[in-house]
Protein backbone atom coordinates (compact mmCIF):
# COMPACT_ATOMS: atom_id res chain seq x y z
CA UNK A 1 0.00 0.00 0.00
CA UNK A 2 1.41 3.58 -1.07
CA UNK A 3 2.02 6.36 1.62
CA UNK A 4 -0.78 8.52 1.00
CA UNK A 5 -0.65 11.87 2.78
CA UNK A 6 -3.76 13.61 3.24
CA UNK A 7 -2.85 17.71 2.24
CA UNK A 8 -3.26 20.05 5.46
CA UNK A 9 -5.84 22.66 3.87
CA UNK A 10 -4.48 25.21 6.16
CA UNK A 11 -1.09 25.02 4.70
CA UNK A 12 -2.28 25.22 1.33
CA UNK A 13 -1.16 28.21 -0.85
CA UNK A 14 -3.10 26.98 -3.83
CA UNK A 15 -6.39 28.52 -2.87
CA UNK A 16 -6.11 31.25 -5.25
CA UNK A 17 -5.49 29.11 -8.15
CA UNK A 18 -8.55 26.97 -6.48
CA UNK A 19 -10.54 30.42 -7.18
CA UNK A 20 -9.32 30.71 -10.58
CA UNK A 21 -10.31 27.27 -11.65
CA UNK A 22 -13.93 27.97 -10.24
CA UNK A 23 -14.46 30.79 -12.43
CA UNK A 24 -13.33 29.42 -15.19
CA UNK A 25 -15.32 26.32 -15.33
CA UNK A 26 -18.94 28.43 -14.02
CA UNK A 27 -17.97 30.55 -17.46
CA UNK A 28 -17.73 27.73 -19.17
CA UNK A 29 -20.23 26.15 -17.64
CA UNK A 30 -22.49 29.20 -18.49
CA UNK A 31 -21.29 29.34 -22.10
CA UNK A 32 -22.56 25.96 -22.99
CA UNK A 33 -26.22 25.82 -21.13
CA UNK A 34 -26.61 29.22 -23.35
CA UNK A 35 -24.48 27.64 -26.08
CA UNK A 36 -22.81 30.92 -26.72
CA UNK A 37 -20.58 30.28 -29.82
CA UNK A 38 -21.92 27.32 -31.13
CA UNK A 39 -24.48 26.67 -34.10
CA UNK A 40 -27.44 26.47 -32.09
CA UNK A 41 -28.09 23.38 -33.70
CA UNK A 42 -31.89 23.53 -34.13
CA UNK A 43 -33.66 21.52 -36.38
CA UNK A 44 -35.84 23.45 -39.04
CA UNK A 45 -38.93 22.89 -38.97
CA UNK A 46 -40.25 21.61 -42.69
CA UNK A 47 -43.37 22.15 -43.03
CA UNK A 48 -45.34 18.32 -44.48
CA UNK A 49 -45.91 18.41 -48.40
CA UNK A 50 -49.08 18.53 -49.62
CA UNK A 51 -51.53 15.62 -50.22
CA UNK A 52 -51.35 15.99 -54.04
CA UNK A 53 -47.33 15.16 -54.16
CA UNK A 54 -47.93 11.90 -53.21
CA UNK A 55 -51.37 10.96 -54.32
CA UNK A 56 -51.53 7.81 -56.51
CA UNK A 57 -54.81 9.85 -58.68
CA UNK A 58 -53.75 9.55 -62.47
CA UNK A 59 -52.67 12.92 -64.17
CA UNK A 60 -56.15 12.81 -66.26
CA UNK A 61 -59.95 11.54 -65.59
CA UNK A 62 -60.48 8.70 -67.91
CA UNK A 63 -64.04 9.17 -69.38
CA UNK A 64 -66.32 5.82 -69.31
CA UNK A 65 -68.91 7.39 -71.54
CA UNK A 66 -68.83 10.46 -74.21
CA UNK A 67 -68.20 13.44 -72.43
CA UNK A 68 -71.91 14.95 -72.59
CA UNK A 69 -72.87 11.85 -70.80
CA UNK A 70 -70.50 11.94 -68.03
CA UNK A 71 -71.26 15.31 -66.93
CA UNK A 72 -74.91 14.77 -67.04
CA UNK A 73 -76.04 16.84 -70.12
CA UNK A 74 -79.77 15.45 -71.38
CA UNK A 75 -78.63 16.16 -74.69
CA UNK A 76 -76.19 13.46 -76.72
CA UNK A 77 -73.64 14.18 -79.57
CA UNK A 78 -75.99 13.50 -81.78
CA UNK A 79 -78.52 16.42 -80.94
CA UNK A 80 -75.62 18.62 -82.80
CA UNK A 81 -73.97 16.20 -85.03
CA UNK A 82 -77.46 15.27 -87.16
CA UNK A 83 -77.59 18.70 -88.60
CA UNK A 84 -73.48 19.32 -89.04
CA UNK A 85 -70.99 17.31 -90.10
CA UNK A 86 -67.61 18.64 -88.52
CA UNK A 87 -64.77 19.41 -91.54
CA UNK A 88 -61.88 16.60 -92.17
CA UNK A 89 -59.39 19.42 -92.11
CA UNK A 90 -57.95 19.84 -88.64
CA UNK A 91 -57.89 22.25 -86.95
CA UNK A 92 -61.04 24.00 -87.70
CA UNK A 93 -62.98 23.90 -84.26
CA UNK A 94 -65.55 26.55 -83.97
CA UNK A 95 -67.70 27.08 -81.22
CA UNK A 96 -67.65 23.52 -80.19
CA UNK A 97 -64.62 21.68 -78.67
CA UNK A 98 -62.92 24.55 -78.71
CA UNK A 99 -60.48 22.39 -76.23
CA UNK A 100 -59.64 20.13 -78.09
CA UNK A 101 -56.24 20.69 -80.04
CA UNK A 102 -55.32 17.35 -82.00
CA UNK A 103 -51.28 16.66 -81.70
CA UNK A 104 -51.71 13.41 -82.38
CA UNK A 105 -50.72 11.97 -85.71
CA UNK A 106 -50.63 14.40 -89.13
CA UNK A 107 -53.11 11.86 -91.02
CA UNK A 108 -55.40 11.91 -88.64
CA UNK A 109 -59.50 13.34 -88.56
CA UNK A 110 -62.03 13.27 -86.08
CA UNK A 111 -63.02 10.34 -87.99
CA UNK A 112 -60.38 8.09 -87.49
CA UNK A 113 -61.67 7.29 -83.68
CA UNK A 114 -64.95 8.59 -83.94
CA UNK A 115 -67.78 7.54 -85.93
CA UNK A 116 -68.90 9.29 -88.54
CA UNK A 117 -72.37 7.76 -88.27
CA UNK A 118 -73.44 7.28 -85.08
CA UNK A 119 -71.63 9.94 -82.24
CA UNK A 120 -72.12 7.79 -79.06
CA UNK A 121 -69.60 5.75 -79.80
CA UNK A 122 -65.89 5.52 -81.46
CA UNK A 123 -64.86 3.23 -84.30
CA UNK A 124 -61.08 1.55 -84.74
CA UNK A 125 -59.10 1.98 -88.19
CA UNK A 126 -61.38 -0.64 -89.44
CA UNK A 127 -64.57 0.87 -88.65
CA UNK A 128 -65.53 -1.21 -86.31
CA UNK A 129 -67.64 0.39 -83.15
CA UNK A 130 -66.25 0.34 -79.83
CA UNK A 131 -67.57 2.05 -77.11
CA UNK A 132 -66.50 5.17 -75.15
CA UNK A 133 -64.86 2.99 -72.06
CA UNK A 134 -63.13 0.48 -73.98
CA UNK A 135 -61.48 2.88 -75.93
CA UNK A 136 -57.68 0.59 -75.68
CA UNK A 137 -59.50 -1.51 -78.57
CA UNK A 138 -58.95 1.60 -81.13
CA UNK A 139 -55.78 2.67 -79.48
CA UNK A 140 -53.78 -1.07 -79.90
CA UNK A 141 -54.90 -1.02 -84.10
CA UNK A 142 -51.72 1.21 -84.19
CA UNK A 143 -49.94 0.90 -80.71
CA UNK A 144 -49.31 -3.19 -80.74
CA UNK A 145 -46.19 -3.15 -78.66
CA UNK A 146 -47.70 -0.94 -75.89
CA UNK A 147 -51.21 -2.22 -75.99
CA UNK A 148 -48.88 -6.32 -74.92
CA UNK A 149 -47.26 -4.26 -72.54
CA UNK A 150 -50.18 -2.92 -71.13
CA UNK A 151 -52.00 -6.08 -71.08
CA UNK A 152 -49.04 -7.39 -69.37
CA UNK A 153 -49.66 -5.29 -66.57
CA UNK A 154 -45.89 -3.44 -67.43
CA UNK A 155 -46.83 -0.35 -69.20
CA UNK A 156 -49.21 2.31 -67.46
CA UNK A 157 -50.28 2.35 -64.22
CA UNK A 158 -50.82 -0.87 -62.12
CA UNK A 159 -52.49 -0.78 -58.48
CA UNK A 160 -54.02 -3.17 -56.29
CA UNK A 161 -51.88 -6.68 -55.77
CA UNK A 162 -49.06 -8.18 -57.51
CA UNK A 163 -49.89 -11.39 -55.59
CA UNK A 164 -53.20 -12.68 -57.42
CA UNK A 165 -54.09 -14.74 -55.01
CA UNK A 166 -54.30 -12.37 -52.69
CA UNK A 167 -56.05 -9.28 -53.98
CA UNK A 168 -57.21 -7.87 -57.69
CA UNK A 169 -54.94 -5.07 -59.29
CA UNK A 170 -56.27 -2.97 -61.44
CA UNK A 171 -54.61 -1.67 -64.92
CA UNK A 172 -55.52 1.87 -65.39
CA UNK A 173 -56.65 2.20 -69.66
CA UNK A 174 -54.48 4.24 -71.98
CA UNK A 175 -56.90 7.90 -71.74
CA UNK A 176 -56.13 7.67 -67.53
CA UNK A 177 -52.46 9.22 -68.67
CA UNK A 178 -53.13 10.22 -72.57
CA UNK A 179 -54.93 12.79 -74.08
CA UNK A 180 -56.23 10.59 -77.00
CA UNK A 181 -56.40 13.84 -79.11
CA UNK A 182 -52.71 14.82 -77.67
CA UNK A 183 -51.29 11.67 -76.56
CA UNK A 184 -47.71 12.89 -75.52
CA UNK A 185 -47.45 13.03 -71.36
CA UNK A 186 -48.27 15.86 -70.06
CA UNK A 187 -45.64 18.06 -68.42
CA UNK A 188 -45.66 17.71 -64.65
CA UNK A 189 -44.73 19.79 -61.99
CA UNK A 190 -42.06 18.14 -59.46
CA UNK A 191 -42.75 17.48 -55.76
CA UNK A 192 -40.66 19.61 -53.81
CA UNK A 193 -36.99 18.98 -53.84
CA UNK A 194 -35.36 17.21 -50.52
CA UNK A 195 -34.33 19.59 -48.16
CA UNK A 196 -30.14 20.03 -47.29
CA UNK A 197 -30.62 22.08 -44.22
CA UNK A 198 -31.76 20.07 -41.77
CA UNK A 199 -30.34 21.89 -38.54
CA UNK A 200 -28.70 25.23 -38.65
CA UNK A 201 -30.84 27.87 -38.68
CA UNK A 202 -29.50 31.21 -39.35
CA UNK A 203 -26.18 31.78 -39.03
CA UNK A 204 -23.13 30.35 -41.51
CA UNK A 205 -25.92 28.34 -43.92
CA UNK A 206 -28.36 30.80 -43.95
CA UNK A 207 -27.68 31.40 -47.85
CA UNK A 208 -28.86 27.85 -48.59
CA UNK A 209 -32.61 28.51 -46.44
CA UNK A 210 -34.93 28.20 -49.32
CA UNK A 211 -38.38 27.34 -47.71
CA UNK A 212 -41.19 26.00 -50.02
CA UNK B 1 -3.40 -7.76 3.12
CA UNK B 2 -0.39 -5.07 3.86
CA UNK B 3 -1.13 -4.28 7.89
CA UNK B 4 -1.35 0.06 8.19
CA UNK B 5 1.60 1.52 10.17
CA UNK B 6 1.40 3.41 12.95
CA UNK B 7 2.70 6.18 10.64
CA UNK B 8 -0.33 6.37 8.26
CA UNK B 9 -2.84 6.09 10.96
CA UNK B 10 -1.24 9.19 12.11
CA UNK B 11 -1.30 10.45 9.04
CA UNK B 12 -4.78 9.42 8.28
CA UNK B 13 -6.01 11.18 11.66
CA UNK B 14 -3.94 14.63 10.87
CA UNK B 15 -6.21 14.65 7.65
CA UNK B 16 -9.40 14.04 9.35
CA UNK B 17 -8.72 16.71 11.92
CA UNK B 18 -8.13 19.00 9.32
CA UNK B 19 -11.44 18.09 7.67
CA UNK B 20 -12.82 18.90 11.06
CA UNK B 21 -15.02 21.19 11.81
CA UNK B 22 -13.41 22.85 15.17
CA UNK B 23 -10.05 23.71 13.47
CA UNK B 24 -11.95 25.51 10.36
CA UNK B 25 -12.15 29.32 10.64
CA UNK B 26 -15.73 30.77 8.83
CA UNK B 27 -13.61 31.78 6.18
CA UNK B 28 -11.93 28.80 5.06
CA UNK B 29 -15.66 27.38 5.28
CA UNK B 30 -17.29 29.95 2.96
CA UNK B 31 -14.33 29.24 0.58
CA UNK B 32 -14.56 25.84 0.12
CA UNK B 33 -18.63 25.52 0.03
CA UNK B 34 -18.24 28.33 -2.70
CA UNK B 35 -15.63 26.12 -4.47
CA UNK B 36 -17.56 23.31 -4.03
CA UNK B 37 -20.87 24.84 -5.14
CA UNK B 38 -19.31 25.81 -8.04
CA UNK B 39 -17.73 22.99 -9.09
CA UNK B 40 -20.99 20.81 -8.79
CA UNK B 41 -22.66 23.99 -10.41
CA UNK B 42 -20.27 23.49 -13.68
CA UNK B 43 -20.43 19.47 -13.62
CA UNK B 44 -24.12 20.16 -13.61
CA UNK B 45 -23.97 21.78 -16.58
CA UNK B 46 -21.76 19.72 -18.42
CA UNK B 47 -23.79 16.30 -17.69
CA UNK B 48 -26.97 18.57 -19.06
CA UNK B 49 -26.99 16.61 -22.24
CA UNK B 50 -27.92 13.46 -20.07
CA UNK B 51 -31.11 15.38 -18.97
CA UNK B 52 -32.54 14.78 -22.45
CA UNK B 53 -32.27 11.10 -22.00
CA UNK B 54 -34.71 10.87 -19.52
CA UNK B 55 -37.42 9.30 -20.75
CA UNK B 56 -35.59 7.79 -23.58
CA UNK B 57 -34.29 4.67 -21.00
CA UNK B 58 -37.08 1.94 -20.89
CA UNK B 59 -35.72 -1.39 -19.01
CA UNK B 60 -37.90 -3.42 -21.00
CA UNK B 61 -36.25 -2.27 -24.61
CA UNK B 62 -33.05 -2.09 -22.59
CA UNK B 63 -32.88 -5.73 -22.24
CA UNK B 64 -35.06 -6.76 -25.25
CA UNK B 65 -33.62 -9.85 -27.38
CA UNK B 66 -32.04 -9.51 -30.90
CA UNK B 67 -35.09 -10.06 -33.67
CA UNK B 68 -34.00 -13.21 -34.83
CA UNK B 69 -33.88 -14.34 -30.83
CA UNK B 70 -37.09 -13.71 -30.01
CA UNK B 71 -39.82 -16.23 -29.15
CA UNK B 72 -43.59 -15.02 -30.47
CA UNK B 73 -44.57 -14.77 -27.77
CA UNK B 74 -41.53 -12.35 -26.54
CA UNK B 75 -41.84 -10.82 -29.88
CA UNK B 76 -45.70 -10.27 -29.03
CA UNK B 77 -44.86 -8.45 -26.29
CA UNK B 78 -42.29 -5.99 -28.06
CA UNK B 79 -45.09 -5.45 -30.18
CA UNK B 80 -47.69 -4.30 -27.63
CA UNK B 81 -44.60 -2.49 -26.21
CA UNK B 82 -44.14 -0.13 -29.64
CA UNK B 83 -47.80 0.50 -29.88
CA UNK B 84 -47.78 2.03 -26.20
CA UNK B 85 -44.89 4.06 -27.03
CA UNK B 86 -46.39 5.34 -30.29
CA UNK B 87 -49.72 6.33 -28.77
CA UNK B 88 -47.55 8.13 -25.92
CA UNK B 89 -45.08 9.40 -28.50
CA UNK B 90 -48.19 10.99 -31.47
CA UNK B 91 -50.92 10.33 -29.83
CA UNK B 92 -52.37 7.48 -32.87
CA UNK B 93 -53.59 4.77 -32.23
CA UNK B 94 -51.10 2.14 -34.45
CA UNK B 95 -51.33 -1.59 -35.62
CA UNK B 96 -47.80 -3.04 -35.09
CA UNK B 97 -47.23 -6.70 -36.81
CA UNK B 98 -44.56 -8.79 -37.68
CA UNK B 99 -44.93 -10.18 -40.94
CA UNK B 100 -42.70 -12.86 -41.87
CA UNK B 101 -41.63 -13.35 -45.90
CA UNK B 102 -43.64 -15.56 -47.82
CA UNK B 103 -42.07 -18.68 -49.35
CA UNK B 104 -41.26 -19.18 -53.07
CA UNK B 105 -40.77 -15.22 -53.09
CA UNK B 106 -38.18 -12.66 -54.20
CA UNK B 107 -38.75 -9.74 -54.40
CA UNK B 108 -36.86 -7.52 -57.54
CA UNK B 109 -37.69 -4.57 -58.44
CA UNK B 110 -37.56 -2.70 -62.59
CA UNK B 111 -37.41 1.01 -63.35
CA UNK B 112 -38.07 1.92 -66.86
CA UNK B 113 -36.09 5.32 -67.40
CA UNK B 114 -37.63 5.86 -70.54
CA UNK B 115 -40.72 6.67 -68.38
CA UNK B 116 -39.55 8.22 -65.65
CA UNK B 117 -40.51 12.12 -65.46
CA UNK B 118 -38.83 12.55 -62.38
CA UNK B 119 -41.82 14.21 -60.72
CA UNK B 120 -40.98 12.61 -57.43
CA UNK B 121 -43.89 11.71 -56.44
CA UNK B 122 -42.11 8.47 -55.41
CA UNK B 123 -40.31 10.02 -52.96
CA UNK B 124 -42.89 11.99 -51.09
CA UNK B 125 -45.34 8.99 -51.02
CA UNK B 126 -42.81 6.35 -49.48
CA UNK B 127 -41.88 9.05 -47.06
CA UNK B 128 -46.01 8.86 -46.10
CA UNK B 129 -45.85 5.42 -46.32
CA UNK B 130 -42.72 4.47 -43.92
CA UNK B 131 -43.27 7.14 -41.30
CA UNK B 132 -40.11 8.90 -42.20
CA UNK B 133 -38.81 11.86 -40.04
CA UNK B 134 -40.48 15.05 -41.67
CA UNK B 135 -38.19 17.35 -39.77
CA UNK B 136 -35.33 16.50 -40.22
CA UNK B 137 -36.06 15.32 -43.70
CA UNK B 138 -35.66 11.47 -44.46
CA UNK B 139 -36.25 10.35 -48.06
CA UNK B 140 -35.32 6.89 -48.84
CA UNK B 141 -35.30 7.61 -52.63
CA UNK B 142 -32.83 10.15 -54.49
CA UNK B 143 -34.02 11.12 -57.90
CA UNK B 144 -31.10 12.15 -59.97
CA UNK B 145 -31.33 14.61 -63.24
CA UNK B 146 -28.81 13.07 -65.52
CA UNK B 147 -27.44 14.77 -68.70
CA UNK B 148 -28.61 12.12 -71.54
CA UNK B 149 -25.68 10.38 -72.91
CA UNK B 150 -24.23 9.28 -69.73
CA UNK B 151 -24.50 7.38 -66.69
CA UNK B 152 -22.01 8.96 -64.42
CA UNK B 153 -24.07 9.13 -61.34
CA UNK B 154 -21.28 11.80 -60.34
CA UNK B 155 -23.22 14.57 -63.20
CA UNK B 156 -26.63 13.71 -61.76
CA UNK B 157 -27.99 16.42 -59.97
CA UNK B 158 -30.19 16.00 -56.77
CA UNK B 159 -31.35 19.38 -55.90
CA UNK B 160 -33.81 19.96 -59.37
CA UNK B 161 -36.42 22.07 -58.96
CA UNK B 162 -38.14 23.23 -62.35
CA UNK B 163 -41.86 24.42 -62.76
CA UNK B 164 -42.23 21.32 -65.22
CA UNK B 165 -40.76 18.13 -65.16
CA UNK B 166 -39.30 16.26 -67.44
CA UNK B 167 -36.94 19.13 -68.55
CA UNK B 168 -35.25 18.59 -72.33
CA UNK B 169 -32.29 16.32 -72.66
CA UNK B 170 -32.07 15.01 -69.06
CA UNK B 171 -33.43 12.26 -67.58
CA UNK B 172 -34.29 10.91 -64.44
CA UNK B 173 -32.92 8.31 -62.00
CA UNK B 174 -34.48 7.22 -58.85
CA UNK B 175 -32.05 5.40 -56.62
CA UNK B 176 -33.33 3.78 -53.61
CA UNK B 177 -31.74 0.59 -51.49
CA UNK B 178 -31.17 -1.98 -54.34
CA UNK B 179 -32.00 -5.39 -52.27
CA UNK B 180 -28.51 -6.63 -52.94
CA UNK B 181 -27.78 -10.24 -53.27
CA UNK B 182 -24.26 -9.63 -51.95
CA UNK B 183 -25.37 -6.71 -49.50
CA UNK B 184 -21.79 -4.99 -48.40
CA UNK B 185 -24.24 -3.07 -45.73
CA UNK B 186 -24.90 -6.40 -43.74
CA UNK B 187 -20.89 -7.75 -43.94
CA UNK B 188 -20.09 -4.45 -42.43
CA UNK B 189 -22.60 -4.30 -39.08
CA UNK B 190 -20.56 -5.21 -36.01
CA UNK B 191 -23.73 -5.86 -34.38
CA UNK B 192 -25.57 -8.33 -36.80
CA UNK B 193 -28.29 -5.38 -36.67
CA UNK B 194 -28.95 -5.87 -40.25
CA UNK B 195 -29.32 -9.07 -42.08
CA UNK B 196 -30.89 -10.03 -45.63
CA UNK B 197 -34.36 -11.85 -45.10
CA UNK B 198 -35.00 -15.25 -47.46
CA UNK B 199 -37.56 -12.74 -50.24
CA UNK B 200 -34.48 -10.96 -50.36
CA UNK B 201 -34.92 -8.23 -48.34
CA UNK B 202 -32.21 -6.36 -46.37
CA UNK B 203 -33.85 -5.19 -43.29
CA UNK B 204 -32.80 -2.99 -39.61
CA UNK B 205 -33.35 -3.82 -36.29
CA UNK B 206 -34.12 -0.54 -35.05
CA UNK B 207 -33.70 -1.20 -31.41
CA UNK B 208 -30.67 -3.48 -31.89
CA UNK B 209 -29.06 -1.14 -34.78
CA UNK B 210 -26.14 1.20 -32.24
CA UNK B 211 -25.81 4.10 -34.85
CA UNK B 212 -22.29 3.55 -36.10
CA UNK B 213 -23.03 3.89 -39.43
CA UNK B 214 -20.95 2.04 -41.21
CA UNK B 215 -23.47 0.62 -43.30
CA UNK B 216 -23.90 4.09 -44.67
CA UNK B 217 -20.71 4.10 -45.64
CA UNK B 218 -20.28 1.09 -46.90
CA UNK B 219 -23.47 1.43 -49.56
CA UNK B 220 -22.66 2.06 -52.91
CA UNK B 221 -26.02 3.31 -53.41
CA UNK B 222 -26.63 5.99 -50.78
CA UNK B 223 -29.81 3.65 -49.74
CA UNK B 224 -29.44 3.98 -45.60
CA UNK B 225 -30.03 7.30 -44.22
CA UNK B 226 -29.39 7.95 -40.48
CA UNK B 227 -31.52 9.54 -38.06
CA UNK B 228 -29.04 12.04 -36.30
CA UNK B 229 -31.84 13.93 -34.54
CA UNK B 230 -35.18 12.92 -32.88
CA UNK B 231 -37.40 11.73 -36.08
CA UNK B 232 -40.83 14.65 -35.80
CA UNK B 233 -43.74 13.73 -37.59
CA UNK B 234 -47.36 15.54 -37.87
CA UNK B 235 -49.78 13.37 -35.65
CA UNK B 236 -52.23 13.18 -38.60
CA UNK B 237 -49.39 12.07 -41.48
CA UNK B 238 -48.68 8.84 -38.94
CA UNK B 239 -49.67 5.64 -41.25
CA UNK B 240 -51.05 3.41 -38.55
CA UNK B 241 -50.70 0.59 -40.35
CA UNK B 242 -46.81 -0.67 -39.21
CA UNK B 243 -44.45 -3.39 -39.00
CA UNK B 244 -41.66 -4.04 -36.35
CA UNK B 245 -39.15 -4.50 -39.69
CA UNK B 246 -40.27 -1.54 -41.58
CA UNK B 247 -42.33 1.29 -40.86
CA UNK B 248 -42.54 1.49 -36.98
CA UNK B 249 -41.16 5.00 -35.94
CA UNK B 250 -37.93 5.45 -35.49
CA UNK B 251 -35.63 6.91 -32.53
CA UNK B 252 -32.88 9.35 -32.71
CA UNK B 253 -29.47 7.16 -33.65
CA UNK B 254 -30.73 4.67 -35.88
CA UNK B 255 -30.44 3.90 -39.40
CA UNK B 256 -33.28 2.92 -41.43
CA UNK B 257 -33.85 2.34 -45.55
CA UNK B 258 -36.25 0.80 -48.10
CA UNK B 259 -37.45 -2.55 -47.45
CA UNK B 260 -39.64 -2.66 -50.78
CA UNK B 261 -42.19 -1.90 -48.12
CA UNK B 262 -42.27 -5.13 -46.80
CA UNK B 263 -45.56 -4.60 -44.74
CA UNK B 264 -47.37 -3.89 -47.79
CA UNK B 265 -45.80 -6.67 -50.33
CA UNK B 266 -45.66 -9.51 -47.79
CA UNK B 267 -49.03 -9.22 -48.47
CA UNK B 268 -49.44 -9.33 -51.66
CA UNK B 269 -50.05 -5.33 -52.43
CA UNK B 270 -47.48 -3.39 -54.50
CA UNK B 271 -44.83 -0.37 -52.65
CA UNK B 272 -45.81 2.97 -52.50
CA UNK B 273 -43.71 4.25 -54.62
CA UNK B 274 -45.15 1.93 -57.33
CA UNK B 275 -48.78 3.26 -57.07
CA UNK B 276 -48.11 6.73 -56.65
CA UNK B 277 -45.56 6.84 -59.75
CA UNK B 278 -47.67 8.83 -62.40
CA UNK B 279 -45.90 6.99 -65.09
CA UNK B 280 -45.91 4.05 -64.03
CA UNK B 281 -41.95 3.52 -64.70
CA UNK B 282 -41.76 1.13 -61.75
CA UNK B 283 -42.14 -2.68 -62.19
CA UNK B 284 -42.29 -5.01 -59.15
CA UNK B 285 -42.88 -8.53 -58.25
CA UNK B 286 -41.67 -12.01 -57.69
CA UNK B 287 -38.80 -12.96 -59.64
CA UNK B 288 -39.09 -16.70 -58.89
CA UNK B 289 -42.58 -16.68 -60.63
CA UNK B 290 -41.74 -16.98 -64.30
CA UNK B 291 -45.35 -15.16 -65.30
CA UNK B 292 -44.72 -12.13 -63.52
CA UNK B 293 -44.41 -9.02 -64.95
CA UNK B 294 -41.17 -8.46 -63.41
CA UNK B 295 -39.89 -11.47 -65.02
CA UNK B 296 -41.26 -10.46 -68.30
CA UNK B 297 -39.50 -7.43 -67.95
CA UNK B 298 -35.69 -8.99 -67.39
CA UNK B 299 -36.67 -11.58 -70.03
CA UNK B 300 -37.62 -9.26 -72.87
CA UNK B 301 -36.22 -5.76 -71.61
CA UNK B 302 -32.59 -4.94 -72.05
CA UNK B 303 -31.97 -4.19 -68.52
CA UNK B 304 -29.13 -3.09 -66.48
CA UNK B 305 -27.95 -2.87 -62.36
CA UNK B 306 -26.37 0.68 -61.07
CA UNK B 307 -22.28 -0.36 -60.04
CA UNK B 308 -22.30 -3.22 -61.66
CA UNK B 309 -18.93 -3.19 -60.98
CA UNK B 310 -18.43 -3.64 -57.16
CA UNK B 311 -20.28 -7.05 -57.32
CA UNK B 312 -22.89 -5.80 -55.09
CA UNK B 313 -25.87 -7.73 -57.35
CA UNK B 314 -28.48 -5.83 -56.89
CA UNK B 315 -32.51 -7.03 -56.92
CA UNK B 316 -33.47 -3.22 -58.13
CA UNK B 317 -33.27 -3.19 -62.35
CA UNK B 318 -33.00 -0.55 -64.63
CA UNK B 319 -33.77 -0.17 -68.40
CA UNK B 320 -34.37 1.98 -71.42
CA UNK B 321 -37.53 0.98 -73.91
CA UNK B 322 -37.93 3.68 -76.14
Amino acid sequence: MTRVKMPDIKERKGMAHGWWIACVLLLLAISFVFDMWGDKRLIREHKPVDPKYYSTNTVRHAFEKAETAQAGYQFECSSCHELMEPPLQIPKLIAEHEDIVLRHEAAMTCYTCHSRTNREVLNDIYGTEVAFGESENICRRCHGPHYRDWKLGIHGRVMGYWDKTKGPSTNKTCVSCHDPHAPKFPLMEPSPKPSRDHYITGGRNAAHDEPR
Amino acid sequence: MPRMTNHDDQNLQEGLNSLGNEKMSRRDFLRRGSILATGMGALMAAMSPLRQLQGAFDPEEFVQKHYKEMTPEEMDKVLRRIERKVAERFDVKATVRDIKPMDGVEYVYALNLSKCNGSRKCVHACVNENNQSRSPEIQYITVLKMPQGTMDMDKGEILYDPPKVPEEGYYYMPVQCQQCANPPCVKVCPVHATWQEPDGITVIDYDWCIGCRYCEAACPYWARKFNFAEPRIPKERINPDMSYLSNRPRSKGVMEKCTYCLHRTREGRYPACLEACPTGARIFGNVLDPNSQISFVLRNKRTFVLKEEVGTIPRFFYYFDE
